[in-house]
């Protein structure tokens, strides 16, 4: 209590000013589409340290000097406005920006590309859906945390799945949330497609680390994405033809500038196409598919509130029958998200948000053979109501508080089988628990060229009953304290600017996490079982430490940075040795605790606006682990153990229609458990495997490229088309994907041969995708 | 099993749209150093077998594979004994080669193999003169000293629980082709953790196990309970949409096993470790009771039923 007193004090005696100030606020939005803009900047022309962004939801405030200025708006890809106003009173100021639709009318905005060394935030990018659009996609499946993993410290679980491994946490530690709702489950077949359509998105943030207090419940990583609003003005109608999928998304008002709406829906079929051929067979009805379904409508009460109602579902099925054995699986599995939000601008310089937010991600199998039934069922269900409050008393503080109470249901393999006499169940419960949060944070300009990030961040998890102990048996009832935590974890990065162009940055967080997964497989899988913290699991606690110089080059148009960074984990589990499932048995007791710990640099060269943009990446890094019942407490590399990543992308404008784009990855190959020898039992052979993650397979590397027909000059008609051509490995490299072992052995007769192969599954993939836009009105 | 199979039909799924490639790799793994790996099993006395014991020695995975390699495997002169009750009993170690052609054929014909395509010289640790008391409840240790080495473990033998009643069901999508599923029904004992493992044989095949051939009973414990029972295959025919079924006109064996938890444990993980292949899986390490050592001494109750499946 007393570091929150005094960080309350502290914040209240740095934004006490004497001057007559003046507050001007508003929200910044897209001309022609009516899409709230984050990050979007606004400052005074004549004096830049005078300057604010508008928030997740395009809200700004700016209090200022009574006095005449000339304010720049501006957004990256958008041509700046500049409004003069005189201030002798609170002004409210809404305004559109035009998005660039030629390349030459894009202005250059050096205030803008300055972020990168004034702001105080380290290890955050954000990805405008626009560029990713026009990244090389495997099969054309445009998918935003793809290219995520062409940012260094990030890299991918395995070959082209979209899984993310950041700063050497596993996928369990990254807070992926879409529209504030906690998305559990990332992945579509396996993880090879993320659940996030592009159509349906408009922005993407990711903080690899050192996140302000307002993120919490993941030690990793933070991405938040958010879905479009829905356009207020015109109705449109997009969508796109791919090789295995389609996409079509409707917007448009309900009621001109006061509410609109969106729907985007996508949908695979690259096993529809088989249903002919099979449906005379023993296995007709066979299938899998994915899809998505993202709907947002939003409603504008008055000039100071806001309504958001934003929902997703999404869902792979999969069916397997063979009438011949009678047998048949049906396995549906996906994720379910829901978001209430009402904002409202307390006072000229408050804003507030309130949220209702429902998240599921639930896991069915259900199979049967003659009269033989199984079902197992298992899923995380939350119910959270969250409210944050943006405060900026003047220019050179942005405060922020907030609570977040979330109510955590999360079920086990339930399982239910039948013989058809007698039914049998696992006797597991579902596990609940109570995550409390509350923190509070400043964004402070101490001074022209010194500024801070520090906050407090406080979450509490109680465990409830039912629950039985494994440590003494007993028996906790209903909503029954079994176990509570409290972790405090302050957060503080600060900025200081050696000159205009550069600065040095620094900061330590600490983070808990007490909803947990650990994933026995290279990827996460549908069939992985969250837990919560109970007396016998811990809550995971990362620290980070990193310190970074930042520096603009050539009148800001080349951003770079090298950032170090450390990150003490501790509470992490695994497996132990020799773990098989065992749907009958409490997961948390087949875990082993232990430590672990990332370190590494990261190298960012960074080209932004013109013709030509892209950038470099460069990360060396080590992450480790260890657990004193594994290997007798053996440090050893963890499977997110990349030594060496490297990416260059690079999109070229080639003409007003043509872009060329490209991205080149080359990583040191995934550790794994490799095979020490073979003896034999009952006349085969078994393997022995040796020292974990020991071996490393063959280096990673590849080349995709794309290009994108877009008519621009079309642009300006009600219907418009574009094409994407793309190529996945373009020099086919066999990457190996995975390694199996063959035996050909008969130990009687003395002939036997045993190999281990590897499998590289992507090679050459060629793809391309037809989109369309379709706008009541002429311009976008 | 049931997730292993759906997750290697999503892989296939996946890969059917893409053109893979294989190719071996080699590791150099000449500094490997064998290990000493047991493979016994205490069985009651209905065993066709007196207790032995098989001792071998583990090779480097990429190591040159043959007859004078397998031969080398075979550890010899070591002094092995079980203990029961404090009381020793020395097993004594036979080789193929040591017995009379008669005895030899006769063994391996057991052991379902032809004695002339067999090259390799089998030895063994037997109790020859079945001195050891195989009772159930009882605790076993065993004692191995090879040369400089001492290798233990331990187990007991549980007690039996039998196979209530089976019978055979045609199946219902093929009744012409004489395809059986054989049903049985066991009474579990309640409030314990029971272990079971089973094999099978057809006509005059030797007895193997299924490729998934134990089972625990945490989903039935005390319940009546009724289940199929696979016919084993053996590992290098190819599987089939009659795979696991029996067929009318058969005389077939089911030989029908409690097993100690450490046996549980060890036929678990190493029938699992098979099938473990493939981008989604993770390797597991077989969970043998073998102390200094690879491998596993398993103390087992078993009966076999014989019956014959009637012709249509």
């Amino acid at each position: 209590m007393k570091i929150s007193t005094l960080l309350l004090l502290t914040i209240f005696l740095n934004c006490v000013s004497a001057q007559k100030t003046y507050t001007i606020n508003g929200y910044i939005t897209e001309k022609g589409s009516g899409e709230s803009l984050i990050g979007a900047n606004v400052y005074v022309q004549s004096n830049t340290a005078l300057s604010t962004s508008s928030n997740n939801y395009g809200f700004y405030s700016m209090t200022i000097p009574e006095g005449e200025y000339d304010l720049v708006f501006s957004y990256t890809g958008y041509n700046n406005e500049v409004r003069h106003i005189k201030l002798d009173h609170d002004l409210s100021l809404n305004l559109n920006l035009n998005s660039g639709i030629l390349l030459e009318e894009v202005v250059i905005n050096s205030e803008e590309l300055k972020k990168n060394v004034q702001s105080n935030q380290m290890g955050t990018q954000e990805l405008n859906i626009e560029t990713v659009k026009k990244m090389p996609a495997l099969l054309g499946e445009v998918d935003v945390l793809k290219i995520l993993q062409l940012l260094p410290g990030v890299s991918s679980a395995s070959e082209g799945t979209s899984g993310l491994y950041i700063r050497g946490g596993g996928p369990d530690q990254n807070l992926v949330q879409l529209d504030e709702a906690i998305v559990y489950n990332t992945g579509h077949l396996l993880g090879f497609f993320s659940v996030f359509n592009s159509d349906a998105i408009k922005n993407t943030k990711l903080i690899k680390g050192n996140m302000p207090a307002e993120y919490g419940g993941r030690i990793s990583s933070v991405i938040d994405v958010q879905m479009k609003d829905g356009n207020d003005e015109n109705y449109a109608i997009e969508g796109g033809i791919g090789i295995i999928s389609s996409r079509l998304t409707v917007q448009g008002p309900i009621s001109n500038n006061k509410s609109s709406f969106i729907v985007s829906g996508r949908r695979t079929y690259a096993l529809d196409i088989v249903q002919p051929f099979i449906k005379n067979s023993s296995y007709a009805g066979t299938n899998y598919y994915f899809y998505d379904l993202n709907s947002k409508i939003n409603y504008k009460i008055s000039s100071k509130d806001r309504l958001y109602l934003s929902t997703y579902f999404g869902r792979d099925v999969f069916v397997y029958k063979s009438k011949d054995r009678g047998f048949g699986v049906n396995l549906p599995y996906g994720n379910a998200t829901g978001t209430l939000r009402w904002n409202h601008v307390l006072r000229k310089n408050m804003f507030s948000n309130i949220s209702l937010i429902f998240n599921n991600y639930d896991f069915k199998l259900a199979a049967s053979q003659e009269e033989f039934s199984v079902t197992v069922k298992s899923g995380v269900k939350d119910y959270s109501t969250k409210m944050d409050i943006d405060y900026y008393p003047n220019t050179n503080h942005h405060i922020k508080t907030g609570l977040r109470y979330t109510y955590h249901s999360l079920t086990p393999n339930l399982v239910n089988a039948s013989n058809g006499e007698v039914d049998f169940s696992t006797k597991l419960e579902t596990k609940y628990g109570h995550e409390n949060e509350i923190y509070l944070q400043d964004d402070w300009k101490v001074r022209s060229n010194i500024g801070i990030n520090y906050g407090l961040r406080v979450s509490n998890f109680i465990h409830v009953g039912p629950y039985k102990s494994s440590i003494d048996s007993q028996i906790y009832k209903n909503n029954e304290l079994v176990k509570s935590y409290v972790v405090p974890e302050p957060r503080i990065v600060f900025n200081y600017g050696i000159n205009a162009n550069s600065s040095i940055k620094g900061g330590v967080s600490v983070a808990s996490q007490y909803i947990h997964l650990v994933s026995n497989s290279g990827s996460t899988l549908p069939t992985d079982i969250w837990i919560p913290s109970t007396e016998l699991v811990k809550p995971q606690i990362g620290i980070q430490y990193a310190l970074g110089y930042f520096r603009n080059l050539n009148d800001n148009l080349i951003e770079t940075s090298i950032e170090v960074y450390f990150k003490d984990l501790r509470n992490q589990l695994d497996y132990r040795e020799s773990y098989v499932e065992d749907f009958a048995a409490e997961v948390e007791q087949e875990y082993v605790f232990g430590k672990g710990r990332a370190y590494g640099v990261e190298l960012y060269i960074a080209k932004k606006k013109g013709r030509f943009t892209g950038w470099i990446g460069y990360t060396l890094s080590r992450t480790e682990r260890w657990f004193e019942k594994i290997e007798s407490g053996r440090v050893f590399p963890a499977v997110y153990d990349r030594p060496h990543d490297l990416t260059i992308v690079g999109n070229y404008q080639i003409n007003k229609n043509w872009v060329f784009s490209s991205s080149f990855v080359y990583a040191t190959g995934r550790a794994y458990t490799p095979i020490k020898s073979l003896f034999i039992i009952d006349g085969s052979p078994n393997v022995e495997y040796g020292p974990r993650n020991s071996a490393r397979l063959e280096d990673y590397h590849r080349l995709d490229i794309a290009f994108i027909f877009d008519n621009k000059e079309n642009k300006s008609k009600s219907f418009h088309h574009s094409w994407a051509f793309s190529i996945y490995n373009v020099y086919n490299r066999k990457n190996p994907f995975f390694t199996y072992t063959d035996f050909d052995t008969d130990v009687f007769s003395g002939n036997a041969q045993a190999k281990q192969i590897k499998v590289s599954v992507f090679t050459l993939i060629p793809s391309v995708t037809w989109n369309f836009y379709w706008s009541s009105n002429s311009k976008k | 099993m049931l997730m292993n199979q759906i997750k290697i039909f999503i892989a296939l799924i996946l890969l059917t749209g893409f053109s893979s490639c294989e190719e071996e790799i080699v590791q150099d793994n000449s500094d490997y150093e064998p290990q000493y790996v047991v493979e016994s099993y205490l069985e009651n006395a209905n065993s066709a077998f007196p207790p032995y014991l098989l001792l071998t020695k583990s090779l480097g995975f990429y190591s040159k594979f043959d007859t004078s390699i397998l031969n080398k495997l075979f550890v010899s002169n070591a002094k092995v004994s079980i203990t029961l009750n404090q009381q020793k009993y020395p097993l004594q170690e036979i080789c193929l080669s040591q017995l009379p052609p008669e005895t030899r054929k006769e063994i391996l014909k057991n052991l379902g193999q032809n004695s002339d395509s067999v090259v390799v010289d089998f030895c063994a640790y037997i109790d020859v003169n079945g001195a050891i008391p195989l009772l159930v409840g009882q605790s076993y240790s065993l004692e191995i000293i090879a040369g400089l080495d001492t290798i233990r473990s331990a187990t007991n033998i549980p007690e039996y629980i039998s196979l209530d009643s089976f019978w055979f069901e045609d199946i219902p999508k093929v009744p012409n082709l004489g395809y059986v599923q054989l049903y049985c029904i066991i009474n579990d004992k309640a409030d314990r953790k029971d272990y079971y493992r089973y094999f099978t044989a057809s006509q005059d095949e030797v007895l193997i196990p299924n490729f998934s051939s134990v089972v625990n009973d945490f989903f039935f414990d005390g319940k009546k309970f009724k289940f199929t029972l696979s016919k084993a295959e053996s590992g290098d025919i190819s599987f089939d949409d009659y795979s696991g079924y029996f067929k009318r006109g058969d005389s077939i064996r089911i030989k029908w096993c409690t097993i100690a938890p450490e046996q549980y444990n060890f036929w678990n993980t190493l029938e699992v470790s098979r099938t473990r292949q493939g981008p989604f899986s993770s390797y597991v390490r077989i969970q043998g009771n073998i102390k200094n050592g690879l491998g596993i001494f398993g103390g087992q109750n078993c009966q076999t039923y014989t019956m014959y499946v009637p012709k249509m």
